[in-house]
């Protein structure tokens, strides 16, 4: 098999270099356009397989329920009422306005819902009324 | 202010040297490679919070639809709706799309052990179903 005859008789071998560099500039760019930085409200878990009313929206605050039922919230485990003061807090910084609180539960479709159950009891209180269920879409 | 390099001026042909930045765009394309997460599209439900209070359970002139997520005769969880009782989400949205009333909202009432996909399919039926405003309540047992 003859490889490379021609270019080895004195020419001076040239890699044209043009071409790869204009596929790995795309490829960076796809990557660095689809990379997501910050997903550090998301716990792993797996939520309701449901079509949903809406697409998801920017939360004010996100409470993961995982399958075991602990609360987890930025990557920590909460106690509930320790999850009700970091709500609380989130409303102070509002200056008190509920309404600017758009408070999100993302529930493991396993959990019990005993604990989602206490979550509302405890947004109640603090006069949340309207709070978004996550769910993931059907495959 | 001079901008030319002197090899241009000098006759002398002008290079590149693309080794470095090509190092570097390579380090990033891994580094971006390596670390990029594809996180799954999700989607959300929207139902208001309700919290059982005892002056509520007194029923006025109207019959909103409320869909209780509890044990059933069976020992399994189910639907029930006026006290009938329902296995499945899409039986349940059949159901609930015979309500004329929808302008009042459904309300979901959801047992502590019931599971967390059967209260989601519950809003998703009575979402379905046509009923503007969807009501999850936590049902209270004791």
């Amino acid at each position: 098999m003859k490889l490379s005859k021609k270019t080895n008789r004195g020419g001076n071998l040239q890699l044209n270099m043009t071409p790869m560099i204009d596929c790995v500039f795309l490829l960076l760019i796809f990557f660095m356009s689809c990379t997501q930085v910050s997903v550090i409200n998301k716990s792993p878990l797996d939520p309701p397989e449901q079509k949903g009313t809406e697409d998801q929206s920017e939360a004010t605050i996100t409470i993961n329920v995982d399958k075991d039922g602990d609360i987890l919230i930025t990557q920590g485990v909460y106690t509930l009422p320790e999850a009700a003061v970091l709500v609380k807090e989130t409303i102070d910084e509002k200056q008190g306005n509920v309404e600017l609180v758009n408070v999100v539960l993302r529930v493991d479709r396993q959990a019990k819902s005993g604990v989602v159950n206490d979550l509302i009891k405890a947004l109640e209180r603090l006069k949340i009324t309207n709070v978004r269920f996550t769910t993931r879409e059907p495959s | 202010m001079r901008l030319t390099s002197r090899s241009g001026k000098h006759g002398g042909s002008l290079e590149l040297n693309m080794t470095p930045m090509i190092d570097c765009v390579f380090l990033l394309l891994i580094f971006f490679m390596t670390t990029a997460s594809f996180v799954e599209t999700e989607r959300e439900l929207n139902p208001a919070i309700k919290v059982q209070r005892a002056s509520a359970r007194a029923v006025g002139d109207f019959q909103p639809a409320v869909i209780d997520v509890v044990r059933g005769s069976g020992g399994r969880f189910v639907y029930r709706v006026g006290g009938r009782e329902i296995q499945t989400q899409q039986e349940l949205t059949q159901v609930l799309r015979q309500f004329d009333n929808k302008i009042q909202g459904a309300f979901v009432r959801v047992s502590d052990d019931a599971i967390f996909d059967l209260p989601a399919a519950a809003i998703q039926a009575a979402k379905d179903a046509g009923f503007p405003f969807v009501s999850y309540v936590p049902l209270d047992e004791k």
